[in-house]
């Protein structure tokens, strides 16, 4: 199985992509308060077999709203990801 | 001369994902993971969302502003005890909370042509607060008692390619070559 990283800012909620994940099979495993650039965000990682997925999105009333995705998986789970962020 | 250039999350996988595609060869990543209880994080600056975990022993007005102890309670990570109405965070001084929130800086760093490219964050201890019986001068009661949970080792990684090596460093120091 043939990983890849791709990591993206998006202003897709991150609910939606939660959804994705979930009917993709992954299960959130950690998740963690981080303070990064002056911000504090929730970061979550979820995970599937070798492949993980974290996402880190802003606390508090934030706007525009851009979580970053980060991926480490499958061509195929980058594009069924990818999907939703259109 | 060398510049050391500072980047996001998604900058830092990015540009390490470009220099593998390129075929600059290996690629090793010095990460240094170190632990401060320096009271850079108090509750006063916290964001409502994160604030609300501390609620049920703590109050302020809105953020920025002071913060109280609601109810006596035991800080079990500083081993204090703070009676009710304690000012913990105030206002006036913000740089300088009673209640400090312990955390882990990590560190992620690679040097390509002389210049250093480094991500950054502060990955804060978890609070859990639960009733339990504890000695308090001299006194057995039942008492509020808050813990900070360490974070999970694998929130201290990025999804960076496992063809990527992960050097876990001390210490970094820049020396300059001269010729």
């Amino acid at each position: 199985m043939r990983l890849r990283s791709k990591s993206i800012a998006v202003l897709t909620p991150v609910e939606s992509i939660e959804a994705q994940l979930k009917n993709l099979g992954f299960i959130r495993e950690y998740e963690a308060t981080v303070v990064s650039d002056g911000k504090f965000w929730r970061r979550v990682l979820f995970t599937k077999d070798c492949e993980s997925v974290s996402i880190s999105e802003e606390i508090g009333y934030a706007y525009p709203k851009d979580p970053i995705i980060s991926m480490y998986a499958t061509d195929t789970t980058i594009d069924k990801i990818s999907e939703v962020l259109r | 001369m060398t510049s050391v250039y500072e980047c996001n999350e998604q900058q830092f996988i990015e540009n390490i994902s470009r220099l593998l595609r390129s075929g600059v060869g290996k690629i090793i990543v010095n990460r240094r993971i170190t632990l401060y209880d320096d009271h850079r994080y108090g509750l006063s600056i916290l964001p409502e969302e994160e604030f609300m975990k501390y609620s049920s022993i703590c109050e302020r007005k809105g953020i920025k502003k002071s913060v109280y102890a609601k109810v006596p309670f035991v800080d079990e990570f500083h081993d204090r005890f703070y009676d009710a109405k304690t000012i913990l965070h105030s206002s006036s001084n913000l740089p300088s909370p009673r209640l400090s929130i312990p955390y882990y800086r990590v560190e992620h760093s690679f040097s390509l042509w002389g210049n250093s490219y480094v991500y950054s964050f502060d990955l804060l201890f978890e609070p859990s607060i639960r009733i339990g019986k504890r000695s308090i001068r001299n006194k057995q009661m039942l008492i509020h008692t808050l813990s900070f949970n360490q974070p999970s080792e694998r929130m201290f990684e990025i999804n960076i390619p496992k063809e990527v090596i992960v050097l876990d460093v001390k210490k970094m120091q820049r020396s300059v070559d001269s010729y």
